[in-house]
């Protein structure tokens, strides 16, 4: 142990401590030559004689120190010390160019790591769950291989009895209770905030907490007894929940609170780091069988509500385990079965909060965006490459005498690439650290316009932490390699194979005569100008885009209509008609403009139907419209006006007369020109059979969908069975507080509870925040290579300029007008963005084809306008690129640049 | 022990017949510390002169076991020879 510190501490100070080293040396050898004098004293000698004699026994010093130096020497690792050494020296003093390098490259390695930061938080890092890895959800599919995400409460208990392959088994189910729904405030509608009114809450299985390794920070779990049926609830709090309802009160535990009408016993807290088995943690977690205190519910012919994960055990993989649980599948379907019955079992290991490579359209999109963020990052390493080329030439007499001293040409090289290693480096670390400083900035932005409804805060879950991670440094780490070697390697090695007769004599470049660089140079600025044209042109497509769905009419006054619902469903046997009556109650009410049922609703899901007009032959190609269920008072809750006919009288609801409405649209598409009333039209009911359809009225188009905004819609009269999971709206006269409190209460004197959701223009909104972030998103991409090509095109044009000094100089003496020399440097320039910016339309054009196909309907590719301003802007800015050094070009004494040096 | 006494005791051992020269001990010291064979530290002599002292490293005596062992055989090799000429 002793022995391997020495040798550390040796090959430090050898290294590192030359002087220490040196002097250590030196005196040894004195010492040693004291001891030779000291024993030659002895023997009888004087003073002098001791020392002269021993000096003369001992040799030359220099030349044995030289010999011990070259026994000690770690060639290699000095070597690089050294180079290293010389690096930072050499940096330091063209403090310009190295604070661009470092600045483009950090741009460049930056901007890919924060895209990789968001990735990992979303679809690689998994949840804080115990050992996730080994954790699989579970869900099934139905015989016409549908997927089927939940099971009944049977099935999970024999999966869990019977799966051999699992080592365990866990079931959760999730619900909305009111909180302390006496005292909860509705939303306040002038704020429009997020209701506290209910909670998500989660249902768990006894093992839930040791399943998943959830710490109890105070409190304790469940015990068995409360995992009983008709047992009291009691709720273990999540951390979140405790610290923003409940401000970390250590005295919540044992307090009783109402939730959903029942009295809930807190009995502890969830330790911080723990969220269950998604991202977002519920406010807190309850026994399973407090769920529901109907017994079916539990049966095999109760809902199909649970989820299951399981663990696999040691040795397991997916493929083993599935086999092992479509056996029990099968089992449970021949002794249940049903249409909703699992015929096979889908595994999904790991628990992340998105998987995004899931599909092959995800996977795509993904590469896609991946590429174009990696497309910034190639525009920085040509900046550099180009600022390194251009500094090598400027550097070609001090090479020069280099290699004329007889200097190794590798060693040359070697010591080049490491200065340019170490701006990587420098570049790798500032974009690192400034990619998190942004996130960290931005992300509680973007999460507080995210819809919840809890009334807490969500930023500081351990989710969001954006403290990069040893995936973020693998691959910043892995993106500064590629830099390295790309932007190192190329110009280390040009510079080094310079000219030795030219170089000595500075002739940067005779008249005329070719720069050695330059062809290369040309290419790259000709590649970034393409990439920042490619980017830009997609970011004009996309912020156009958001500008049109902006202004999109959805056709329908959302501001004033609210989602509301009743009382949980599973609570009353005859739902569909308890519903029914509701809604009429409801609308009897004083303070109730208008009340709606819709399945699905606008922007809430879609349904589509195949349609052929009376006049098409049986056989003939049907056409695709959207459908849904709606009741009467719907087109009126949401101010959608009929341009002709009538809604549906009550007589036509859940009768067999298939009256329906139609859009504007699809009136127009089969009857073109026409009075669509009293005509009809077929519908598929399934596969070949087809029903009759009568138009009783036509309202105007709105839009059902954000994306792909289909609006020919068929609406028929809501029937019976759907009016379970129905989506019900109420415009209320008034919309402030007092006024909605006021129809809660007159629906409560009715007989059952009312909830105010959020207003409906909140979903409208929410929909369009994609088109946002990609906005956003590609016109920060698309700006930063605008600004990164500029600034490669300005130093090229520049130190073309600044190497062509003396033919200035000669041209202008022998008479140039200045302007002649500026269009001289104009053309150079802008043939150069010429080629770049074909390249550019051209990759622009793809880039953006492909983006439409990703994102179908959701934008248009080829976009003349977005095309052209983009063009537009790149060749003004271009222009001044090139038109501003050669300008300075012609401020150049001719006496001067003759005499330049 | 430090490099004087070393070369000293080198001399008395082979009874004055090696006389390691300053230029052959001192780079073997060094070459031997790069190479981990051997370590040192500063430290006082019995005069109070500091002096650098150098003990063997495991290494270094497993190193030393080894080519005694070399030694030795090729000893045996050459006087086997020598016996059979």
């Amino acid at each position: 142990m002793m022995d391997a510190l020495r040798r550390i501490r040796f090959r430090f100070v050898t290294l590192f401590r030359r002087k220490q080293f040196e002097a250590e040396m030196a005196e040894e050898m004195r010492s040693h030559l004291a001891f030779e004098a000291a024993a030659r004293r002895e023997q009888g000698l004087d003073e002098a004689e001791a020392w002269s004699g021993a000096r003369r026994a001992f040799g030359g010093f220099e030349q044995n120190k030289e010999r011990c130096r070259d026994e000690a020497r770690f060639v290699f690792l000095e070597q690089l010390v050294a180079d290293v050494r010389y690096a930072a020296r050499a940096l330091a003093k063209s403090p310009s160019f190295t604070i661009t390098a470092v600045l483009t490259l950090a741009l460049g390695i930056g901007v890919n790591a924060a895209l990789f930061s968001v990735v990992n938080m979303v679809a690689l890092r998994p949840l804080p769950v115990k050992d996730p890895d080994s954790l699989v959800k579970i869900s099934g599919r139905d015989a016409r291989g549908r997927p089927q995400s939940a099971f009944s409460y049977t099935e999970y208990l024999r999966y869990r009895q019977e799966a051999g392959a699992l080592e365990s088994v866990i079931a959760f189910t999730t619900a909305r209770w009111s909180f302390e729904s006496e005292t909860a405030a509705q939303p306040d509608p002038e704020r429009d905030d997020r209701g506290p009114g209910r909670v998500p809450v989660a249902f768990v299985s006894d093992n839930y907490f040791d399943v998943l390794g959830g710490p109890i920070q105070i409190g304790r779990g469940f015990r068995p007894e409360e995992m009983r049926p008709g047992a009291s609830p009691v709720i273990v709090l999540s951390n979140l929940f405790w610290e923003t309802r409940f401000n970390r009160d250590p005295d919540v535990i044992g307090r009783a609170f109402t939730m959903d009408q029942k009295r809930v016993t807190v009995i502890g807290v969830a330790a911080p780091e723990f969220s269950g088995h998604e991202a977002v943690p519920p406010a807190g977690w309850l026994p399973l069988p407090t769920w529901s205190n109907r017994a079916d519910d539990y049966g095999p012919t109760g809902p199909q509500d649970f989820g299951v994960i399981g663990r696999l055990k040691a040795g397991m993989n997916e493929e083993m385990a599935k086999a092992d649980l479509d056996v029990i599948a099968a089992r449970l379907a021949s002794e249940f079965p049903g249409e909703r019955a699992k015929s096979s079992v889908r595994l999904e290991r790991g628990l992340r909060f998105l998987n995004l490579m899931r599909t092959a359209q995800g996977s795509r999109f993904v590469s896609l965006v991946v590429f174009g963020f990696g497309l910034v990052l190639v525009i920085a390493c040509t900046n550099v490459t180009n600022l390194l080329l251009a500094r090598g030439v400027a550097r070609q007499s001090e090479i020069g005498i280099r290699l004329t001293l007889g200097a190794d040409r590798l060693r040359i090289v070697r010591q080049l690439f490491t200065e340019n290693v170490l701006l990587c480096f420098l570049g790798a670390v500032l974009g690192l650290g400034l990619a998190t400083w942004t996130l960290q900035l931005l992300l509680p932005v973007v999460v507080s316009r995210l819809p919840t409804d809890w009334g807490f805060e969500t930023r500081h879950l351990p989710f969001f932490d954006t403290v990069p991670d040893r995936r973020v440094l693998g691959f910043t780490a892995l993106l500064t390699l590629g830099a390295t070697l790309v932007v190192g390697m190329l110009p280390a090695w040009h510079a080094s194979g310079a000219n030795l007769i030219a170089a000595v004599r500075n002739e940067g470049t005779a008249f005329g005569r070719r720069l050695t660089a330059s062809g290369l140079r040309k290419l790259l600025v000709i590649v970034q100008v393409a990439i920042a044209l490619t980017l830009l042109s997609c970011a004009g497509v996309l912020v156009r885009n958001l500008v049109s769905r902006q202004k999109a009419d959805v056709g329908y006054d959302a501001h004033a209509v609210f989602g509301v619902t009743l009382t949980p469903e599973r609570m009353v046997q005859d739902w569909g008609q308890k519903f029914r009556q509701a809604l009429e109650t409801l609308r009897t009410v004083p303070g109730v403009a208008a009340v709606g049922v819709a399945s699905p609703a606008p922007l809430q899901g879609q349904r589509g139907t195949q349609i052929r007009a009376a006049s098409d032959p049986t056989g003939s190609p049907t056409r695709y419209a959207l459908t849904s269920q709606v009741s009467d008072g719907f087109f009126d809750t949401f101010r959608i006006p009929l341009l002709r006919g009538r809604a549906f009288a009550p007589s036509e609801l859940h009768s067999g007369v298939q009256a329906v409405v139609v859009s504007e649209a699809l009136a127009r598409d089969l009857w073109p020109g026409q009075d669509a009333l009293g005509r009809t039209f077929s519908e598929q009911v399934s596969g070949d059979v087809f029903r009759e359809c009568e138009v009783v009225g036509v309202a105007r188009d709105i839009m059902m969908q954000p994306f792909h905004d289909e609006r020919r819609v068929v609406y028929h009269p809501a029937q019976l069975d759907v009016w379970r999971g129905a989506a019900l709206f109420v415009r209320p006269r008034e919309a402030s507080a007092p006024a909605l409190a006021e129809i809660v209460r007159a629906a409560r004197s009715a007989g059952f509870d009312l909830q105010f959701e959020r207003r409906y223009s909140f979903l409208v909104e929410y929909f369009l925040l994609p088109s946002y972030a990609f906005a956003v998103a590609s016109a920060a991409l698309g700006a930063l290579a605008l600004g990164m090509a500029s600034v490669g095109l300005y130093g090229l044009m520049t130190f073309s300029v600044n190497q062509r000094v003396r033919e200035i100089g000669i041209r202008m003496a022998l008479g140039a007008a200045g302007g002649k020399v500026v269009t001289l440097f104009l053309r150079q320039g802008l043939r150069l963005v010429a080629v770049g910016l074909v390249l550019g339309l051209i990759g622009g054009s793809i880039f953006t084809v492909a983006l439409g196909k990703m994102l179908y309907g959701f934008i248009e590719p080829f976009d003349p306008v977005a095309f052209g301003a983009v063009t537009l802007l790149f060749i003004l800015i271009a222009l001044l690129a090139c038109w501003l050094p050669a300008r300075r070009a012609t401020n150049v004494d001719p006496m001067v640049a003759l005499r330049a040096e | 022990m430090h490099g004087w006494g070393i070369a000293q005791k080198l001399a008395v051992l082979s009874k004055e017949a090696l006389q390691l020269q300053e230029g052959t001990l001192y780079p073997a010291l060094y070459r031997m510390e790069a190479k981990g064979w051997v370590s040192s530290e500063w430290s006082q002599s019995d005069n109070n002169r500091r002096a650098k002292y150098y003990r063997l490293t495991r290494v270094g005596r497993r190193r030393l076991e080894e080519q005694k062992e070399s030694w030795d055989r090729l000893a045996e090799i050459v006087a086997a020879i020598f016996r059979q000429a």
